[in-house]
């Protein structure tokens, strides 16, 4: 798959600082303000290389979210991210399916670590980037 | 008639006046003694003519004979005139008579019309003795006050009434009687009296009357009612407080119809039947004593006690003494009630304890109790119990008192007290009673309702005080929980952007050492954020563990160089020393959490000189100690460091939140173990931490 990186969360300036870091790092990067857009976004056809899920939302949460994402087998080989702030999101994402949980605030080395490891082998469509001094 | 004789012979002997029945006896009846010789009459008894002999003789003699059988005192005495003997006087009685007399406490004598002492027999004065006959009663009683009552009644007999009366005379009193003596036309020509000395009597007379007198005095003055019956149960005596204690009317009183007193009395107990059973078994038990306790319809308690009446061994009959203990009964049952009701209402679960409250005010303070709380104006809540269940519970308080003021009214034909529950000044509820049907309630029953509802009031308002406080630190944990959680967001992005421009800073010092300040201080944000978010979920219940295989001596260390930089910073060292790896089951976070926590405090307080961590294992258990040699905890301070926000500094100093050790504790405590310290001031501080290497079951 190639398709870019889809970013969930309702708090505009994490999506901001998230796409800044990606987009360095030579990612095409797609938000959605919360679970309710990402799910619209992905039956419009947009199919992420990788979802970065917040679990707090007001409409659809992130939880409800992945659930629908697991049943539509096309989009359940989707990989997600779940980032939250709470501690026991840690379970629910498990048990929801998601492929990796990363706690608020992140880590930026975590953030780049986790989203190269899981898109690894996809053909991205990268950038050209400065490379780092 | 008795036999006498009374003769005067004269110095020869020759008898002059001769009378009595005795004569007869002698043989010269009636007239025929006149004129004849004494001695000679007299032959047939020589003690006699002897007897006479020896009175002429100028002696006075004194002889026994026998008259037809019939013993005969004869007493012969000289007479004198002008100082010369002129011959005798001869008086014979019955010798039975005299000693009759002898036993007789008293005298008997006859006088002429001018109360003059004819005759006198009995226990004569001394003085009196020879001289008695021709002494006037006058002379006799030593006055001659014709008002004095001996003289006086003397007269009246002689006019014809008898009389009877009593006279003191030297120190005795005598017991008179004195009748008219008549001739044979009938008129009086005499009196004849005997007077008995009933000075004995009288005086044990008196003793009795004021021993009953004593005795009535008694009886009245006892608070108890006393009833005295005879075998037969019939009603002897009783005082004025058993009828009044009993409420038996005057005139049922006077007619001491037993029957009658029984039923008025019966109709007013709680368990007549019982009454009456008791009273029977004492019938058939005369000797035994008894004692017990009558309850009334009206609630007034009796104790009852009785005893049987003997005179010498016999039993005569019982007195029963009765005793108004209901004062006594009502406030010892207050008492209890009391003490048991603020028991209950010690209770900070309102419903629970007013529920248990009218159970318990039931039937003891009435046959309905019904608590009302008053929550908002139209809105009530019911706490009830009746006694007789089958009837609806009835009685919510009157308006008056839901306004403040107590009250004692009637419903139905049964009386009722509410009282207000106040709290300052407010009715926040109110308590009403209703009395069983004989009862009725008055104002002690009130006071003491009002005693009741002080301290339910006060137990509602505690109850209120206690959830408003619990809401209150609610709140204040949601707050806080909230205030986190809405600082995570933007700690998120500041903390990528911050690493975003250390990664970009490039050459200059300045701008790489402005932005590592951005990021401890972002970390530090951070740090209080997950702090509170803890002790909310701590507080709330929702502090879980993920449980997994952890080497604590891996950890300890991942930690010691995650905390390099403050280390350096605090210009101290961190010595680590582990025994080879310590696994255990724990959450690994969490772990690294308490480690962390322990040891940016030691750094903290270190005071520039180093701290040292060691990592053991001991007997299934893993054992963390961190220890410093700064300032050290003082003593009371040392346990209060552990709750959540407690510092053992003062803030201006050290910042901080004051929580980390709570979380410490909490975190190590729900894995099982233990967390503790030792201090000595100004040598430093050592925090042990001992967990189970096993998860427990």
């Amino acid at each position: 798959m190639s398709g870019p990186v889809l970013l969930v969360d309702d708090d505009e300036d994490t999506r901001d600082a998230l796409a800044m870091i990606l987009e360095a790092e030579g990612f095409v990067v797609a938000q959605a303000t919360d679970g309710d857009e990402a799910v619209a976004m992905m039956r419009a056809g947009l199919r992420p290389s990788l979802v970065l899920l917040d679990l707090m939302m007001p409409r659809l949460n992130g939880a409800d979210a992945l659930v629908w994402m697991k049943h539509d087998p096309e989009i359940a080989r989707i990989p997600v991210i779940v980032l939250s702030g709470d501690m026991g999101g840690s379970d629910a994402a498990a048990r929801a399916g998601a492929d990796k949980f990363l706690r608020k605030p992140v880590e930026l080395d975590a953030i780049l670590g986790a989203v190269r490891d899981a898109v690894t082998g996809a053909s991205i469509v990268r950038r050209a980037a400065p490379s780092p001094s | 008639m008795p036999r006498s004789l009374a003769m005067v012979v004269d110095r020869d002997g020759t008898i002059r006046k001769a009378e009595g029945s005795a004569l007869e006896a002698l043989g010269v009846p009636g007239e025929q003694a006149l004129g004849r010789d004494a001695l000679e009459v007299f032959r047939d008894w020589p003690p006699a003519v002897r007897c006479v002999r020896s009175a002429l003789g100028g002696c006075p003699e004194r002889t026994q004979l026998e008259l037809r059988g019939i013993p005969i005192v004869l007493e012969a005495e000289p007479r004198l005139h002008d100082g010369h003997r002129d011959g005798a006087l001869l008086v014979a009685l019955e010798a039975v008579l005299p000693l009759f007399l002898r036993q007789l406490p008293g005298v008997v004598w006859a006088t002429d019309r001018d109360l003059r002492i004819t005759w006198a027999l009995g226990r004569i004065p001394a003085e009196f003795a020879q001289t008695i006959v021709g002494t006037t009663i006058g002379e006799f009683v030593g006055t001659h006050d014709p008002d004095d009552p001996g003289i006086a009644h003397h007269r009246a007999a002689l006019g014809g009434e008898p009389q009877t009366f009593s006279y003191p005379f030297r120190d005795r009193w005598f017991y008179v009687k004195i009748e008219p003596l008549r001739d044979d036309a009938g008129a009086p020509c005499g009196c004849v009296g005997t007077a008995v000395d009933v000075t004995e009597r009288r005086r044990a007379m008196q003793q009795l009357e004021s021993t009953v007198s004593l005795l009535n005095a008694t009886l009245e003055a006892t608070a108890d009612g006393l009833l005295v019956v005879d075998s037969a149960g019939h009603v002897v005596a009783f005082n004025e407080r058993f009828g009044r204690m009993w409420r038996l009317p005057e005139d049922a009183l006077a007619r001491r119809n037993d029957a009658e007193l029984l039923d008025l009395a019966r109709e007013q107990l709680g368990h007549p039947e019982d009454f009456l059973r008791g009273v029977q078994q004492l019938y058939e038990d005369p000797e035994r004593e008894s004692f017990d306790c009558l309850q009334f319809k009206d609630g007034r308690v009796f104790e009852r006690y009785s005893r049987p009446q003997h005179v010498g061994q016999r039993v005569v009959g019982r007195v029963w003494s009765f005793r108004d203990v209901t004062e006594r009964e009502r406030n010892l049952g207050r008492t209890i009630f009391l003490g048991e009701a603020t028991r209950l209402l010690a209770s900070l679960d309102i419903e629970k304890a007013l529920d248990a409250l009218v159970l318990l005010a039931v039937p003891c303070l009435g046959e309905n109790c019904v608590v009302e709380l008053f929550e908002g104006a139209t809105t009530r809540k019911l706490f009830a119990r009746a006694r007789d269940k089958s009837k609806p519970i009835r009685g919510t308080a009157p308006r008056a008192v839901t306004e403040g003021h107590p009250m004692l009214f009637a419903d139905e034909g049964h009386s009722k007290m509410a009282v207000p529950l106040l709290v300052k000044g407010t009715a926040v509820g109110a308590i009403t009673f209703t009395a069983p049907v004989a009862r009725r309630y008055d104002r002690e029953d009130l006071e003491f309702a009002q005693q009741l509802a002080e301290r339910a009031a006060l137990s509602v308002e505690n109850a209120r005080l206690y959830r408003d406080a619990q809401e209150a630190l609610g709140a204040r944990d949601e707050f806080l929980s909230v205030v986190a959680h809405e600082i995570r967001g933007p700690l998120t992005s500041i903390h990528l952007c911050a690493q975003t421009l250390r990664q970009r800073a490039g050459q200059s010092t300045e701008t790489t050492r402005a932005v590592e300040i951005i990021e401890r201080e972002d970390r530090r944000l951070g740090s209080f954020v997950d702090e509170l978010l803890d002790v909310g979920h701590i507080r709330g219940g929702r502090f879980h563990f993920a449980f997994e295989r952890v080497d604590l001596s891996e950890a300890v260390r991942g930690v010691a160089e995650r905390l390099s930089d403050e280390v350096a910073r605090a210009r101290t060292t961190l010595s680590v020393d582990t025994d080879g790896p310590v696994l255990g089951e724990w959450d690994r976070f969490r772990i690294e959490q308490v480690v962390a926590n322990l040891v940016s405090n030691a750094v903290k307080f270190s005071l520039g000189k180093p701290v040292e961590i060691t990592v053991r294992a001991a007997d299934g258990f893993a054992v963390l100690q961190v220890r410093d040699h700064g300032a050290g905890i003082p003593s009371e301070v040392r346990e209060r460091i552990f709750l959540p926000f407690e510092r053992a500094v003062s803030t201006r100093h050290f910042g901080g939140l004051g929580l980390g050790l709570y979380i410490a504790r909490t975190i190590v405590g729900g894995l099982g173990g233990s967390i503790d310290v030792e201090s000595k001031p100004d040598e430093g501080s050592t925090f042990t931490v001992r967990l189970p290497r096993q998860r427990a079951p």
